[in-house]
């Protein structure tokens, strides 16, 4: 069977994708989905978690994706849900914009790379990304917006007031796909446990995207196939090699589209044979770190999120040419302090730092083909730089909070649960792998969805962003 | 049996005694945790019973590694003999999970933190079971 379009991936890059092509195709075309696991409904997840006792329930529901990689460096680790609608369904919903400088890191700081696109060229997408989930946030934010938020913004704590007070549109709530109100979905009431949100209020690709894209009669979805590999004739590729009910299988399409994240999507390319020195290189994500406050006399109560903030405080400024820039969050889950009436006198932020992609830290072919190998050497001094700053100034930053005790975390978290580059986007072939419409410089009739075309990693989560940029790559195409 | 390979063979035997020592007093540890923090409350004589046995059987204590649990008692030992080593605050921090697991478990942070008022035990704090349960929230406090 010939297909219009192949998709590999069911996960927040392939559907905004999806029903963006979807919008704008004829009603006569045909798509095939390959999805490498399984749809296990929300309400099943959840009946598991209940049923087991707590101390065994996993994080990541659908399988945490360690057995379908091979981590060279497992003290560095990659989580992510290998099932239908890939880590939508763990994922926390926190959604705030990158910021426009963001994309020219090189031209305004002389670090990393710019982006082929601007804030302003995804500005919109952003937008529709915004409404198709619904999401909550405050009408002033630090990056320009054109449309307001959908939703209104959830409640600060008593702790993000006094912060908000002393850094205005710099300290926010944050922008998220948790509903704050009830609408497509339960108002968010800070169960916090967002990997498995007990009342759906969390946009996932299930409860916000299946029933609009995946019934579409003209898509058909394969479970449990994984594509293993692009076939490719004169710089075109043809269709996909994949494995289904363990048998090798073929299919082919005028266009084909990898949305498997930046582990996967850069796997299949090495499988294809594709030879561009970047692929598979820069695998990167952000760098977190904790950091608990205890406060004198203070309650940090009133919250209406688990994550109900974000500051901007240390985001953008000159300070970028020599050290990373760090996204604050506010936390908001069952945190106290042990000590008799000081019960909730306490703070809790993360301190997440964007980061110089490392072209040594990359994934490369196994001798499975199923099985690619990653090897993540280490993030760059950059981020070092960053968290000093962060550490010698840190009661200064926080000063209008009254402070008891600080304790900044001097460990990074393994992951952020972030999976970028390895397949960067760039104006030309000899600095990357696809451009700015996600098409594979050599390949045209390829695309390479998702954060694996990030050049650089911003301080800011970046699922909105890749979504804006599937919706903008399916507009380009058609 | 040569002279160093004795010598590790002891400093192993040792080492395995005292990870033993501290790993089966590691639920002594955490009710004395529990009790000290919860001694100004006005709490049901069976609540920490309860709390201990649910917390094992929901295998609470697996999400705490057998170097944490050391780290904890040895930490818990040490600050008892008022003795503040090295990463102290990540043994507060811990022990600040413990105790907040117990009081989640028990009716104190509904009744908003009230001394005056009885603490009983409500059932094991379960987030997956119990929706919107967070009893700092919006739902509960105004900021
Ligand atoms: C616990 C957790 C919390 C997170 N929280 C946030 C957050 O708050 N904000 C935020 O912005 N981001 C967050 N993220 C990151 C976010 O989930 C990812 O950025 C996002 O899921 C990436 O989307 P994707 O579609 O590119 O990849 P994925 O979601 O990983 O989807 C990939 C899809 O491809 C399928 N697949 C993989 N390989 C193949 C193959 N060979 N053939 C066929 N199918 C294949 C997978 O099964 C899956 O369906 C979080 C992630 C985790 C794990
Ligand atoms: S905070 Fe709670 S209610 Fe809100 S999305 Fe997360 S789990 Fe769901």
């Amino acid at each position: 069977m010939h297909y219009n379009l192949i998709l590999a991936g069911t996960g927040f890059a392939s559907s905004f994708f999806l029903k963006k092509y979807l919008e704008k195709s004829s009603k006569d075309i045909r798509v095939l989905v390959l999805e490498r696991g399984e749809f296990i409904p929300h309400q099943q997840r959840l009946q598991d978690a209940r049923s087991k006792p707590l101390g065994k329930v996993s994080y990541v529901s659908g399988g945490n994706g360690g057995n379908t990689f091979k981590n060279n460096t497992p003290e560095k680790s990659w989580i992510f849900d290998p099932s239908f609608g890939g880590s939508s369904n763990c994922w926390t919903g926190c959604t705030p914009r990158f910021m426009p400088n963001d994309f020219e890191m090189k031209s305004k700081y002389n670090v990393g790379e710019d982006w082929p696109v601007t804030y302003q060229d995804i500005e919109s997408y952003y937008c529709d990304v915004e409404d198709i989930m619904s999401t909550s946030g405050p009408d002033i934010t630090p990056y320009p917006m054109s449309k307001k938020y959908p939703q209104p913004a959830h409640e600060l704590s008593t702790v993000d007031k006094v912060l908000q007070r002393a850094y205005g549109d710099q300290y926010i709530s944050q922008p998220t796909a948790r509903s704050s109100i009830s609408n497509k979905r339960n108002k968010c009431c800070t169960s916090a446990i967002c990997h498995l949100c007990p009342v759906e209020a969390k946009f996932t690709i299930e409860n916000g995207l299946k029933s609009v894209v995946y019934s579409d009669p003209r898509v058909e979805i394969i479970y449990q196939a994984q594509v293993i590999q692009v076939d490719t004739k004169n710089n075109i590729a043809t269709g996909v090699l994949y494995r289904h009910a363990n048998q090798d299988k073929k299919a082919t399409a005028d266009v084909i589209a990898l949305g498997a994240n930046a582990i996967f999507n850069a796997h299949i390319l090495l499988n294809s044979g594709d030879t561009n020195v970047h692929t598979g290189r820069n695998l990167s994500e952000q760098v977190g770190y904790y950091g608990y406050f205890d406060l004198k006399d203070f309650q940090n109560v009133g919250g209406s999120s688990i994550i109900t903030a974000n500051g901007f405080m240390l985001y953008d400024g000159a300070f970028r040419s020599e050290r990373a820039a760090c996204i604050i969050e506010s936390h908001n889950d069952v945190f106290i302090r042990h000590e008799a009436g000081k019960w909730r006198n306490i703070a809790k932020f993360k301190f997440v730092f964007e980061d110089i992609p490392q072209a040594d830290n990359r994934v490369e072919r196994s001798a499975d083909p199923l099985i690619p190998v990653v090897t993540y050497k280490a993030h760059s001094d950059y981020v070092v730089k960053g968290y000093d700053y962060l550490k010698n100034n840190i009661g200064k930053i926080f000063g209008s909070l009254p402070i008891e005790n600080i304790y900044l975390d001097d460990k990074y978290q393994p992951s952020e649960a972030h999976i970028l580059g390895t397949a960067r986007m760039s104006n030309d072939a000899a600095t990357g792998v696809v451009d700015k419409d996600l098409r594979h410089h050599q390949y045209r009739n390829l695309l390479v969805l998702g954060g694996s075309a990030f050049p650089t990693i911003t301080p800011s989560n970046p699922t909105i962003t890749l979504a804006a940029l599937s919706l903008r790559a399916a507009d380009k195409l058609i | 049996m040569n002279r160093r390979s004795f010598i590790r063979f002891s400093a192993l035997t040792v080492v395995a005694a005292i990870a033993a020592y501290f790993l089966l007093k590691f639920d002594r540890v955490v009710r004395r945790m529990i009790t000290v923090d919860t001694d100004g409350l006005k709490l049901n004589g069976e609540a920490i019973d309860r709390f201990m046995a649910d917390a094992k059987k929901e295998f609470f204590w697996d999400r705490f590694s057998f170097s944490k649990k050391m780290f904890i008692c040895v930490q818990h030992f040490l600050s008892s003999l008022g003795i503040k080593v090295a990463y102290h605050h990540k043994y507060v921090q811990n022990r600040s999970v413990i105790t907040g697991q117990f009081l989640l478990s028990t009716d104190f942070f509904l009744n908003k933190m009230d001394t005056s008022q009885p603490v009983t035990y409500i059932g094991f704090f379960n987030q997956y079971k119990t929706g919107c349960s967070n009893p700092f929230s919006s739902i509960r406090f105004t900021a």
